[in-house]
């Protein structure tokens, strides 16, 4: 049946854009537009696959698609689709088309494009199989996959040293997390070893369903840390949480992110937005069941990721950069979308669907924001919006799909009704959770957090479209609507992000919490929340209308906020935006962060302790490796004098051996 | 090339060092001897004994015994008679 | 019947004063000598083994031995002979080119 067909090409989804990049990277250069059409054939064949496994995943969400082998020694390589993986990979497949098929016309002028169509398509296949592997191991490869393309791409014109740097900056700083995220897994490997007894034939300990499995005994494990007893569980997800917090650009190594703007917008549209940035959130949600069963992980969670939320935010309003106010804006909402998982300590499985949800609807409109971006760049040429103005008459489809994405993003819709952008259904759900978890625990923060960030997303983004899109041009630009390769997945999305959200609300999400329910069996939240000391909300409960409606209020609040300052120029800003401002100081500089992290941090402290302590080495070393020098020199003048040259020496010599040497042996025959 | 002084004393002690591992090993060795001296009437030198062995057991030395006489009569005359002088 | 073991000390006695002989003359035709007389004491060596096992085999050993030893000495002088043309002498202790 075509769905039992359907299952033996599940492998082939990240394996095609791989083969498709060893083309592109050998030929590309000969094939014409940069050997694009490869990369792009590869991609919609597999997002083919994963829409039809997705479609019947629906139909039938007991069956999932796992496929297991094993790969060397007790590791094995496989597959898992269940309805969690199955959103996403149709997700990353559909926007990483959209996107190449912009880039087509994008990086048209471009010398090094074969490079470029190369790199992503290594970029798709990775991330597509760091989605539907079944063992964390195969998670963790293509993790770092995954971060070796971003290098690539972000370094894309490395002839400019910013982009050099941010690109080693990007990797560095996601590197941390990474290393993180391989102790976490190491010590649940010696964990699992030390529970399960040893490798055993056939059980694969890696694999998503055996470590569920172990989470009990896992809990039960404690560890001493300066005299506090902290259980295994916890320290194994917080260490995830830190790999998740490198990748997806929580603080405080969310500054890799801005600087990753240096690379060509669709680089940035599709692993900044959509894609890479998301895997963090992924493996959190993956391994949702042992966040649960920790005590404290999912408040953690919680609180970094409202936090984030609000901190970008109040970054966000100040930036001129178009780019860097859409990168902020990115990392405000992976904020929400880590914020929402940590609301799992009160509704439990339900948080893993409105994270999840968010994360699609934002992948929809942040790619889309960033494209338009683009297009605007490719346009005029300039990205400092203190230069823009009125480019809405010039590019009307631009600026049409834009705002579609800014009313997206900020939230708009009707609260009770399916009637709103994605953006509105996806950030409400997380708002309301937050609201349902500060009555359940008298916590307020994360509710506060959110409903805060949701004001200031509002009043950036509608900045950045009334400083773009209206108004009188504030410098000499010649712009021009860019070809319909571009605003063809411009609209697209834009559908997408207008009726996306209120056609599949609830629907996605049942669909999600189905997710551990079916693949593995024998989870049970419940008793897993109760060893995480998590109280769950049995039902979600009747919010007050007000709570319903003011994450709308608050947007619109934005919203006139923006328009009265930057379309109807009403209010004067000058004094309050300059730098005498140290509000406004300390907001434009980012919080001091280059300076402390890269000034004084890196440079000024681990490289001083390197320049010291390669010093010490090489004064030891060099010592050491010309004593030894010295020493073979002075023996072989000594030892050359035995070189005489004359015939009796030497006889002498060996006559005198062969005595001694008959000598000793009779000695020894004695002894013996 | 300056010569090399020879240190005649170190190589007497040598030489007699030698002398007493040797002579030491011969005397203290039980070696497997016959009680009595052959004694060969007819063939006073052995030489007809020896003749025999030679061209017959040990024909082959013999025959590389002679190339080798050979081979170092034709080296040392060349040697000898100088170079540039063939 | 005198035991072979004082054959063996003669012959031994008889090589040592060839080694001290090699080990000591400067001129390179004594040095030749000596070894001539360390030959002849393994020859006297290889005739009394004969003997005294009541076997032929020594005998014709030490025949092809002082065949040798013969064949070595021309060769021997033959070479003295060049490396008096070349360097006008063969005092064996001042051919140490070989040094160090």
């Amino acid at each position: 049946m075509v769905k039992t067909a359907l299952e033996e090409f599940a492998f082939l989804i990240p394996l095609l854009p791989a083969l498709a990049f060893a083309i592109t990277f050998f030929f590309g250069r000969k094939m014409p537009s940069g050997g694009a059409i490869v990369p792009i054939l590869a991609i919609a064949t597999s997002f083919v696959i994963s829409f039809m496994i997705t479609l019947g995943l629906l139909a039938n969400p007991e069956e999932v698609v796992s496929q297991s082998y094993s790969w060397f020694a007790v590791l094995n390589i496989g597959v898992l689709i269940d309805p969690l993986a199955a959103v996403m990979l149709s997700m990353v497949s559909f926007v990483s088309l959209l996107i190449h098929i912009y880039a087509v016309s994008y990086m048209s002028h471009d010398p090094g494009k074969a490079r470029y169509f190369a790199e992503t398509a290594l970029f798709t296949a990775a991330m597509l199989s760091l989605i539907l592997s079944d063992n964390i191991l195969q998670l963790f490869v293509s993790w770092e996959l995954v971060g070796l393309c971003s290098y690539l791409l972000i370094g894309f014109w490395f002839e400019k040293p910013s982009a050099a740097a941010a690109a080693k900056k990007a990797f560095l700083t996601t590197r941390i997390g990474d290393v993180m995220f391989l102790t976490g897994i190491i010590i649940l490997t010696s964990d699992l070893l030390k529970l399960a007894g040893g490798f055993q034939d056939g059980v694969y300990l890696l694999r998503f369903n055996e470590i569920f499995s172990y989470i009990p005994q896992l809990s039960a494990l404690q560890a001493n840390i300066f005299g506090f007893e902290i259980s295994h569980l916890t320290i194994i997800t917080l260490l995830f949480f830190g790999g998740a917090v490198g990748k997806s650009g929580q603080f405080p190594l969310h500054v890799w992110l801005p600087d990753a703007m240096e690379g060509p917008t669709t680089v940035s549209a599709l692993i900044h937005a959509a894609t890479m940035v998301t895997a963090g959130v992924y493996l959190v949600a993956r391994t949702f069941p042992m966040f649960i069963a920790a005590p404290d992980s999912l408040m953690v969670v919680a609180y970094l990721g409202g936090f984030t939320a609000l901190f970008a935010g109040t970054m966000g309003i100040v930036m001129n950069d178009i780019k860097r106010v859409l990168a902020y804006s990115t990392i405000s909402q992976l904020g929400y979308m880590m914020l929402g998982l940590g609301l799992g300590s009160a509704i439990g499985l339900e948080a893993v669907g409105i994270s999840l949800f968010h994360l699609i609807n934002h992948a929809f409109f942040k790619a889309l924001l960033f494209l338009c971006a683009g297009s605007v760049i490719h346009a005029v040429g300039t990205q400092d919006m203190r230069e823009l103005g009125g480019v809405g008459k010039v590019m009307p489809i631009t600026a049409a799909t834009m705002t579609i994405a800014a009313l997206a993003l900020a939230g708009f819709g009707i609260p009770g009704t399916s009637i709103g952008t994605s953006g509105f259904f996806s950030k409400d759900a997380i708002i309301e959770a937050a609201y349902v978890f500060g009555e359940h625990s008298n916590n307020w923060i994360p509710y506060l957090f959110s409903i805060a960030a949701a004001l200031l997303t509002s009043i950036y983004i509608f900045r950045l479209i009334f400083m773009t899109f209206t108004g009188k041009p504030r410098s000499d630009y010649h712009g021009h609507e860019s070809p319909a390769i571009m605003t063809i997945p411009l609209s697209i999305l834009a559908l997408f992000a207008l009726f996306f959200g209120g056609l599949t609300q609830t629907g996605f999400m049942n669909f999600l919490e189905e997710t551990f329910a079916n693949s593995f069996v024998n989870l049970n939240i419940g008793n897993l929340a109760d060893i995480g000391r998590n109280e769950l909300v049995e039902a979600a409960g009747q919010e007050p209308t007000l709570i319903l409606w003011l994450p709308l209020i608050v947007a619109l609040a934005g919203l006139a906020i923006a328009f009265v300052i930057y379309y109807l120029r009403a209010v004067e800003l000058g004094p309050l935006a300059s730098m005498k401002n140290p509000i406004y100081k300390l907001l434009y500089k980012r919080y001091y962060q280059h300076e402390i992290y890269t000034e004084f941090f890196s440079l000024g402290i681990l490289y001083g302790i390197i320049a010291f302590l390669t010093q010490v080495v090489d004064v030891i070393v060099d010592s050491i490796v010309e004593g030894i020098g010295i020493l073979t020199v002075g023996v072989g003048e000594e030892l050359r004098k035995v070189q005489t040259g004359v015939v009796q020496t030497y006889a002498t010599v060996v006559i005198a051996g062969v005595s001694l040497l008959i000598i000793l042996v009779k000695l020894l025959m004695e002894v013996l | 090339m300056k010569p090399v002084q020879i240190n005649r004393p170190l190589a007497f002690l040598v030489a007699l060092l030698f002398v007493a591992v040797v002579v030491t090993g011969a005397f203290g060795t039980s070696w497997k001897t016959v009680s009595e001296l052959p004694e060969n009437p007819t063939d006073q030198s052995n030489i007809e004994g020896i003749g025999m062995l030679i061209f017959t057991q040990y024909v082959a030395p013999f025959e590389v015994l002679s190339i080798v006489l050979l081979a170092s009569l034709i080296g040392a005359i060349y040697m000898a008679k100088g170079e540039g002088n063939k | 019947m005198i035991p072979i073991s004082f054959y063996l000390g003669l012959a031994a006695l008889l090589f040592s004063i060839g080694l001290y002989g090699v080990m000591t003359h400067k001129n390179g035709i004594r040095m030749i000598m000596c070894i001539e007389l360390m030959l002849n004491s393994a020859n006297l060596n290889l005739v009394a083994f004969s003997s005294y096992t009541d076997t032929l085999n020594g005998q014709v050993f030490a025949m092809f031995s002082i065949a040798l030893a013969a064949a070595e000495a021309a060769v021997g002088f033959a070479i003295f002979m060049a490396i008096y043309k070349m360097h006008d002498k063969i005092n064996l202790d001042e051919l140490n080119i070989l040094r160090w």
